[in-house]
């Protein structure tokens, strides 16, 4: 008889093995296309508050049902992939990649002082400095007001990401942002996107050190 | 993830909502590419599970149960993939487990082989044999760690009905490998050529 725990074993190790980060425009694809997808009501709430019906009653209902979402729902469908929205929106936005090397350090306890450079491609086509506040939640959340200073002009915006420790040497930062604000030739400027942490396997040092981090998203009055 | 969290996501907190998807998009990614076994129908596959959790999040009864909601609506959308691509027994092969070959190790050596290391490149070749329904059942298993409970809660199954797909799927991936090994590498040259 073959034993099986050998080989439950490195079968276990082979799928650990297997985790891959996804591509950076997956997540910014969902986040993108999120917003246009209205959540579904709870429907059995009203459902199940409904007396008794009659046979006859309930067959009426379903068929009325089955009317009803054939007029309106039949070949909406979902938005998937690739589906353009409902609504086409008048501007279209530019993408923006930006890069930061960020160096974080503990100032008192519980406070962590983050600053460094930035670089920007696309939608805003700028690079300088940037300094952060940052709130750390309980959850191992993090919210963070980010102020870029380039040379068109400032650029202020939240950031939501929380850390994620996957296994011993890996980790996971990952979140959005939203921009809030800007001067100069940024004073129009909207915008979101995702935020990726590339931490490596440095967890035990964490947050402390330099790291890179990037932006992926989408904005408009940008300086292109 | 924070039952806090998961709640403001269900709610319809878009916010909460992204830093859920921000949290679970590589681990959805690996199952799907390990699933479909292919990088492109993987991430159509992340992008649809994502985009219809977001669609019917206010269906989640119970916060603590959102991972295991979106993981079953991940494999429900590496099915449409694998249907829409017309690909699903592609990969498929039949084996022919014989243990009376001349020549050749006999299977209980193959099986003491196994045994003592279990090849990575056997694991993978072996995976290529199954089908995607094999498949999910071992990465809900193997690969998230889900115990029968929570594998059959993730697909919508009975946990008897787990249990039989598991321990199925854990037979052809073992048969897959042991005939691995029989052919050889020469053999196994010849089989892919």
């Amino acid at each position: 008889m073959i034993p099986e725990e050998p080989f439950d074993r490195g079968l276990r190790d082979w799928f650990h093995a297997a985790t891959e980060r996804a591509p950076d425009h997956l997540l910014l694809a969902v986040v993108d296309q999120t917003p246009a997808v209205q959540p579904r009501r709870r429907w059995w709430y009203g459902v199940a508050s409904l007396p008794a019906m009659p046979r006859a009653g309930a067959l009426l209902a379903a068929s009325a049902v089955v009317v009803l979402a054939a007029a309106f729902g039949l070949g909406r469908g979902l938005p998937g992939v690739g589906t353009a929205p409902a609504t086409a929106s008048p501007a279209r936005p530019a993408s923006v990649d930006i890069t930061f090397f960020v160096n974080h350090r503990w100032a008192d306890p519980g406070t962590v002082v983050s600053a460094g450079t930035f670089r920007a491609f696309g939608g805003v086509e700028d690079e300088g400095t940037f300094g952060d506040e940052i709130v750390l939640e309980p959850d191992v959340s993090y919210t963070v007001s980010r102020t870029l200073r380039g040379a068109n002009g400032t650029i202020v915006a939240m950031m939501s990401i929380r850390s994620t420790i996957e296994q011993a040497t890996s980790e996971t930062v990952a979140g959005t942002f939203r921009i809030v604000s800007g001067t100069g030739a940024y004073a129009e400027i909207s915008g979101n996107g995702t935020v990726r942490t590339g931490i490596g396997p440095r967890v035990d040092t964490w947050p402390t050190g330099t790291f890179p981090e990037r932006w992926l998203g989408k904005i408009e009055g940008g300086t292109r | 993830m924070t039952t806090d969290l998961a709640e403001r996501a269900i709610a319809g907190d878009h916010e909460a909502f992204s830093l859920v998807a921000a949290r679970l998009v590589d681990r959805l990614y690996s199952m799907a590419r390990l699933i479909l076994r292919d990088s492109a129908l993987a991430e159509d596959a992340t992008q649809d599970a994502l985009v219809r959790a977001w669609r019917d999040i206010r269906s989640v009864r119970e916060p603590a149960r959102l991972d295991a909601w979106v993981y079953r609506l991940l494999i429900r959308s590496c099915h449409a993939e694998q249907r829409r691509r017309r690909a699903w027994s592609t990969h498929v092969r039949p084996l022919d487990i014989d243990d009376t070959d001349q020549g050749r190790p006999t299977l209980a050596s193959i099986h003491d082989a196994v045994d003592e290391v279990v090849n990575r490149d056997e694991i993978e070749r072996g995976m290529a044999r199954l089908t995607a329904d094999q498949r999910a059942v071992l990465v809900l298993h193997y690969f998230l760690d889900l115990s029968v409970a929570e594998g059959a809660a993730a697909l919508g199954v009975p946990d008897g009905t787990f249990k039989s797909r598991l321990f199925q799927a854990r037979g052809a991936l073992r048969a897959a490998i042991d005939a691995d090994t029989r052919l050889g590498p020469g053999r196994r040259a010849e089989e892919i050529a």
